[in-house]
């Protein structure tokens, strides 16, 4: 790859780009290796300059971002949402240029990188960034700087827990940029390991039971991703890949690239819906493929590559397997397990609160914040645009699976005693809402609904990213001069620590969805589409927000309320401890106040064109 | 600057609903910084000066000022809007039409869709829509904005006035918490004072209950609904080391989360039928006002309107969630006036006033029987009341019914009137108290207090004024809007016979009043002392405490007077406020008006109403006279705690603890160990160990199979050499 | 002189193998085992040499490999023995179920 660089034909600077901010954590770690034992307060100082690095770069990422977006702008769609800026179209666009008989340079400005890792097995290393991934990844990147700087008084074998956290980093961020399955499949593994062993070394009391615990349950996950992943490698796209011209596709092509084959699998939608008329092949003006205008009425949903011999393709796609309901059915159960136990959702969910529990406070953070984001990362990106007909046909149960999630995480939540195991199930309840959001397909004239439940579902990953990593920080610091988390036997923190009871407040109300504060947004949204889509499941949902007020209050009331002499004299938060959870407090405000502004206004045009991608084959 | 204002003379409003923003994050960053460096006070260094610095009475006090002249603006520009709005657009049309309040086009009001100054909050979709143009065909955006009538901006002006006269008396009774204190004995626990922290919690609130007043579309409304709210649960549970402040405080907030499920819902059903959050917008789609193919179904109009009622109940301290606004009485006395009687509680009531008409006829019968039972028991309980603060909340409990049901039988003009006359003497009855329990030193127990009169002549006269009013004694302020309502009520009374009830409880209830507000003033200043030791440490309060109790009482008297002035509908505002109302036959499918007919009338008996409405307020006055002054003696040996089916407000907590509180801290319970237990180990007893048994399935089965590779390699081999026979006995049968 | 064919060497050989194979699964004394795995050798070994000497294109191969065997049996019971040996030296006995020292 490094050769590459050198070459004026094959130099990217893309690819350059993504690869830092993938890697730099794993850098990082390695430059770790270096520092002798005794210099702790370095490591310490050299871990955090990377997760500032790599939050530096992610921002930079934005800017970049913005800059494609704003580079196609006219007047035939709102500014930022022209459809040429659609990862899948750049991924496309890049494809057909490395086809063409005298391939193109690759172009260093599509935030979009393809390579050849294994040729015989086509695997590809390709990340591309959209707005989805992109708000993803800043989280992470800013999530794992303040778990770095909660965890500054840990000092058991230092050198391999900084480690491990930027190691985890790094898949994190690669599994969100990784765009080829397999690749994103490697990525998603390689956050398992770093996650087991801080849990299972630096966790509490139970540490070894809850990281089996996690592993075995993200591992079943993974098996049925792998399995569909497999699946879909079975497939034959041979009319779905660009080729040079003149060449007569006589034999069987298999790719792990996800864009392909989500254009596949809209395919096996519109024959399994009796509209595989509909079908159509992509064209191409001036060498760059014709993107689906947003206002575009044409019936026709170009999929298949240019060039294709249209009625060979869909004779060859009605005899294959692929195109049964059965298989259908199947790959997304799979997609769908895979992906809901990271979420996690009920009944899956009991690896959390083990996990949460044993876990030190800086991995709770990142496990709440980052981790359980890729379940929904997953279902948005993998699960519904791979296997779609399945999708809208089961769509319904899937937002019940989501509106138990809301209930059952809330009722059982108001029945826990241990702080920390009460907010591990009010994750199970807020991330209901993003299941419940993603699967409110509803089509036609009232996709905008669903648009606004996708938004929402993201814009919830995001504020549950920040609330629910600062409460257990909150926890953490209270655990910190407790040492305990009963909450019948705290109580009274506000009066020694007023300032740490202002920002907590602040986001304990941001958690349970005050409007003016991050959490209201997401939920909101959800709920307006949820009640769009089936009164059934949005009552749930709204009923909920009454329960989430009454734990998150009744926890809120035995934490700061009242007056105890045991905790009266507790230490006021230190500088390092207000950096962290004013910074969280901020956000939480700032998002709240204007998520349009600081969010919508880049991430909505990516989930505009996944909605309009498939909702076009919906009919 | 000025012709920015000029031009769009709404964003006067957004500017002053925004300017308290200024002092309460002054309060905020220089709270944070104290207690930040407070660890540091010892230090020498750049934190410990800091704290020297910020950590004194006189910083507090800036904070405190800087908020009264921030609100004495805001008043100022509220009173300026109000006179602008009425000279330009109401006085010259007072004589002719009606103004349709919800022409959306009518360039004369300062109407945001007139002028343009809405904001987009979150846009969806990739159509390029033109900003001017609104467009709920498709939901493109979610947008905040402002929509000025002249409801709004006495609402807005009532609230700034209100508001500064409380921000002025808080100076004087939240003195005490300049300085540190400690609060148990005992266990000397340390408890600093939370001056800032109360200027803070209010300005806050006056920002949120601002941007509800001038909202122009229903989530804007429910923002501020549920800010307005947060800042109730904060100042309730000011008092946080008492425990009863933080049952208190919960209680209020889930109470009107209750109440915002209803809203919740009623806003979906709007943007997913409508496409829009706009209250005028939303209006255009009601059959009555035009649409000709309604977007609405009838059963989806009666649910709109019950929902957004339900939010209304919650706020408003409605049946059958009025249970938090007594418990609410635990935060400070000014926060009582200004949230818990003149403001917040009334917001509920100007929701219904603002969306009146998406509201069906048979949600109208429901927001007016609700109010029914709401004053009802409001005006019973409070006569049993021995807490001064309690009475007066069930009095505003009782107050807020009236209001509700003028709004439901029609009365729109009546009840939106009382709603103003309302927050001047309640609030000014809410500061009396609160200058009775500062002069006695947190004392509200009106069983102690007796012959205050000689000590706190100020407050004595100016509470018997507030007394007055309430009562509707002739020419005070409440005389009017109550004579509205009675008149309201009375004529649907009338009009519809079967709901006759409607129209006789509110006349009862009026002697109610009477009884007791007359009853807590003999009490606390008639007579003579009941606890030599209380009366002999009481003091007049402070003039900064009682010139807003003066101006309060001048406003409870002269602001609902017109011209002449024994004649209650000649009242200046209430002819305002009716003329900004539609006709209320849009609510009647029938052409031939019965509410018009029945007006009309009872317009031939409206002094035999008087005069009715007046002898039961002075039977009720009469009563209390005789049984509190001139049998007092008795009072104190025979009253002990308030007992019985209205001592306990008729069984309402005692219900809601066991048929709502208990179950569900009970479901909680069970689903918790339903889910997890800490003790599973083996037998399969909830969720977890069944996912775990089903782990532990798959160990006992390598656990067996174990047996089986036991090392001895003769076990092996005659494996092996079975499955070599085997597998050759296959071979065999399969190739014959 | 009788001339037995190729299939009479296998079954020969089978039958040799089979006593081997019994002798393995059925013996507790390390030396039967031994004895066991002898017979198995030399079955393996009498196929070879038959296979040489009836199978022309195994001519050479099947020689070599017979003495291929020869010695590694040789050594195979050399070192065998030797461990027995040392266990008998331990444990005073040659039973099998007894080796139980290494066991996880």
């Amino acid at each position: 790859m490094l050769d590459s660089l050198l070459d004026s034909t094959e130099r990217e600077t893309d690819l350059v780009w993504l690869s830092v901010l993938t890697f730099l954590p794993i850098l990082c770690a390695a430059g770790l290796m270096v520092i002798p034992g005794r210099f702790k307060e370095w490591m310490r100082w050299w871990s955090l300059l990377g997760a500032c690095a790599t939050l530096t770069v992610a921002a930079c990422t934005l800017i970049d971002y913005h800059r494609l977006l704003d580079s196609h702008s006219d007047r035939t769609t709102r500014s930022l949402y022209h459809p040429a800026n659609r990862l899948d179209h750049r991924a496309d666009q890049a494809a057909y240029d490395a086809a063409q008989a005298v391939p193109k340079p690759f172009s260093s400005f599509n935030m979009f990188t393809r390579r050849a890792w294994n040729e015989r097995f086509d695997i590809n290393y390709s990340l591309g960034v959209d707005g989805v991934s992109l708000a993803l990844i800043l989280l992470t990147a800013l999530v794992t700087l303040c778990a770095l700087v909660a965890s500054w008084k840990i000092d058991q074998q230092l050198r391999g827990y900084l480690a491990m956290i930027l190691i985890l980093e790094s898949g994190v961020i690669g599994a969100f940029l990784a765009v080829d399955l397999f690749l994103f499949y490697v990525f998603y593994e390689l956050m398992l390991f770093p996650m087991y062993f801080l849990i299972g070394i630096w966790g509490g009391g139970r540490r070894k039971y809850a990281a089996v615990k996690f592993v075995i349950y993200t591992l079943f996950g993974s098996v049925c991703l792998l399995a569909a992943i497999i699946t879909l490698y079975s497939v034959d796209v041979r009319d779905f890949v660009p080729k040079p011209a003149g060449d007569l596709r006589t034999e069987e092509v298999h790719t792990f690239d996800s864009v392909t084959l989500s254009r596949v699998g809209r395919a096996v939608m519109l024959v399994l819906s009796g509209q595989e008329e509909r079908i159509g092949v992509q064209t191409v003006a001036h060498g760059q493929l014709v993107p689906t205008m947003p206002d575009d009425t044409n019936a026709t949903v170009p999929l298949l590559a240019p060039g294709a011999d249209r009625e060979a393709a869909i004779a060859r796609l009605k005899a294959a397997t692929i195109c049964t309901p059965t298989f259908q059915y199947i790959l997304f159960a799979l997609l769908f397990v895979g992906f809901a136990v990271k979420v996690p959702i009920f009944p899956l969910h009991s690896w959390l609160p083990d996990a949460h529990v044993e876990a030190p406070t800086p991995v709770s953070m990142i496990l709440a914040g980052v981790l359980l984001k890729l379940g929904g990362y997953g279902l948005f990106r993998f699960a519904f645009p791979l296997a779609p007909w399945a999708a809208s046909e089961l769509c319904w149960y899937v937002g019940l699976i989501g509106a138990i999630s809301i209930v059952y995480g809330a009722i059982v939540a108001m029945g826990q005693t241990d702080f920390k195991k009460l907010l591990a199930y009010s994750s199970v309840s807020h991330m209901g809402y993003v299941v419940l959001g993603l699967a409110t397909w509803s089509a036609g004239a009232r996709a905008e609904y669903w648009e606004m439940g996708v938004d929402g579902a993201i814009f919830q990953m995001l504020a549950h990213g920040i609330t629910a990593s600062a409460l257990f920080f909150v926890v953490g610091m209270v655990y910190e001069r407790a040492h305990h988390r009963d909450l019948n036997r705290l109580g009274g923190l506000m009066e020694p620590m007023p300032a740490f009871g202002g920002a907590s407040a602040i986001l304990f109300f941001a958690s349970l969805g005050l409007p003016g504060l991050c959490g209201f947004v997401g939920e909101f949204l959800v709920i307006l589409s949820a009640w769009n889509f089936s009164y059934a499941l949005a009552i749930p949902a709204i009923l909920t927000t009454v329960l989430t007020a009454a734990y998150l209050l009744w926890t809120w009331q035995r934490v700061y309320f009242g007056t105890n002499p045991d905790t009266a004299q507790f230490a006021e938060m230190t500088p390092r401890e207000s950096s962290v959870l004013l910074t969280f407090a901020a956000l939480a405000v700032a998002l709240g106040v204007l998520p349009g502004f600081l969010i919508f206004q880049w991430m909505e045009p990516s989930i505009q064109g996944w909605v309009d991608a498939l909702v076009r084959v919906r009919g | 600057m000025l012709e920015f204002f000029a031009e769009h003379p709404g964003r006067l409003y957004v500017a002053a609903t925004l300017l308290p923003l200024v002092p309460a994050v002054l309060i905020l960053l220089i709270g944070t910084v104290r207690n930040l460096t407070r660890p540091y006070a010892d230090v020498p260094g750049i934190a410990g000066w800091l704290y020297a610095r910020l950590n004194h009475p006189r910083v507090e006090l800036a904070g405190a000022w800087l908020s009264i002249g921030v609100m004495g603006l805001v008043s100022f520009i509220a009173v300026y809007g109000f006179t602008t709005l009425l000279y330009e657009h109401y006085l010259p049309r007072l004589s002719g039409e009606p103004i349709a309040p919800w022409n959306l086009d009518d360039t004369r009001l300062w109407n945001v869709n007139a002028d343009g100054g809405q904001i987009d909050w979150i846009r969806f979709g990739s159509t390029p829509v033109p900003d001017a143009e609104l467009d709920i065909i498709k939901a493109h955006s979610i947008h905040l904005g402002y929509w000025i009538e002249i409801d709004t901006t006495v609402m807005f002006a009532m609230v700034a006035v209100v508001g500064t006269m409380i921000y002025v008396f808080s100076l004087g009774y939240m003195r005490n918490e300049l300085k540190s204190t400690t609060i148990d004995e005992t266990l000397q626990h340390a408890r600093r004072g939370r001056f800032g922290r109360f200027y803070l919690y209010l300005n806050l609130f006056v920002i949120a209950m601002f941007n509800l007043i001038i909202a122009d579309n229903l989530l804007q409304v429910f923002i501020s609904w549920e800010l307005v709210g947060v800042c109730s649960y904060f100042l309730i549970s000011y008092y946080y080391e008492r425990r009863e402040a933080g049952w208190a405080a919960n209680k209020a907030f889930i109470a009107n989360r209750i109440g915002d499920v209803g809203f919740l819902i009623a806003i979906a059903i709007s943007w997913s039928t409508c496409n829009t959050f706009m209250i005028g917008a939303l209006g255009a789609e009601m059959p009555w006002h035009g649409a000709l193919e309604p977007l609405f179904s009838p059963t989806m109009r009666t649910l709109l309107g019950l929902g957004l009622f339900l939010g209304c109940v919650g706020k408003s301290a409605q049946f059958p969630l009025q249970v938090w606004l007594p418990d609410a009485m635990a935060g400070p006395t000014p926060v009582s006036a200004l949230i818990h009687a003149a403001t917040m509680v009334a917001a509920g009531v100007y929701l219904v006033a603002r969306c009146y008409p998406l509201f069906t006829p048979d949600a109208l019968l429901v927001i007016a029987y609700t109010g029914c039972i709401t004053l009802l028991i409001g005006g019973t309980v409070a006569c049993v009341q021995t807490d001064i603060k309690k009475v007066l909340a069930y009095s505003t409990v009782s107050q807020l019914g009236y209001m509700m049901l003028a709004l439901g039988v029609g009365g729109w003009a009546a009840g939106v009137f009382h709603l103003l006359t309302h927050a001047f003497f309640k609030a000014l009855l809410f500061l009396g108290a609160g200058s009775v329990i500062h002069g006695l030193h947190h004392e509200q127990d009106l069983r102690k207090m007796g012959g205050l009169r000689r000590k706190m002549p100020v407050t004595a006269w100016t509470m018997f004024i507030g007394v007055l009013a309430i009562s509707g004694f002739p020419l005070l302020s409440g005389w009017y809007s109550k004579e509205a309502i009675l008149t309201a009520a009375a004529t649907f009374g009338v009009a519809a016979p079967s709901h006759v009830v409607l129209a006789v409880v509110p006349f009862l209830v009026a002697g109610l009043t009477a009884f007791y507000m007359f009853r807590l003033w003999f009490l606390t200043f008639a007579g003579e002392p009941r606890d030599r030791h209380v009366y002999d440490h009481a003091h007049e309060s402070p003039l900064v405490m009682t010139i807003p109790l003066i101006i309060l009482a001048m406003f409870s008297i002269a602001v609902g007077w017109g011209w002449p002035a024994w004649e209650p509908e000649a009242s200046f505002l209430y002819e305002l406020l009716n003329h900004q109302h539609w006709p209320s036959s849009h609510f009647w499918d029938d052409p031939q008006d019965p509410l018009l007919n029945a007006a009309t009338l009872l317009h031939e008996y409206h002094l035999l109403l008087e005069l009715i409405a007046g002898a039961i307020g002075l039977f009720g006055f009469a009563v209390a006279y005789w049984r509190y002054v001139l049998r007092t003696p008795r009072f104190h040996a025979t009253n002990t705690e308030p007992r019985g089916f209205l001592g306990q407000a008729w069984y309402f907590d005692a219900v809601y603890d066991a048929c709502l509180r208990k179950p569900t801290q009970n479901l909680a319970v069970f689903t918790a160990a339903f889910d997890k237990q800490s003790s599973d180990h083996g037998a399969p007893r909830s969720l977890d160990g069944l996912l775990n048994g089903i782990g532990q399935l798959a160990a006992n089965t390598g656990r067996g199979l174990r047996g089986i590779q036991n090392g001895q390699v003769r076990g092996y081999v005659t494996i092996l050499g079975l499955t070599v026979v085997g597998l050759l006995g296959m071979l065999a049968v399969l190739t014959r | 002189m009788v001339e037995f064919g190729f299939p009479a060497f296998l079954v020969l050989s089978a039958f040799l193998f089979a006593c081997g194979l019994t002798c393995l699964a059925t013996k507790r004394n390390a030396i039967g085992i031994l004895m066991g795995v002898e017979l198995i050798l030399n079955a393996a070994n009498l196929n070879f040499v038959a296979a040489a000497r009836f199978v022309p294109t195994f001519r050479l191969e099947g020689q070599v490999f017979a003495v291929l065997v020869i010695v590694l049996a040789a050594a195979e019971a050399a070192v065998a023995l030797a461990i027995f040996l040392n266990f008998y030296n331990n444990h005073a006995t040659v039973n099998v179920e007894n080796a139980t020292d290494l066991k996880g």
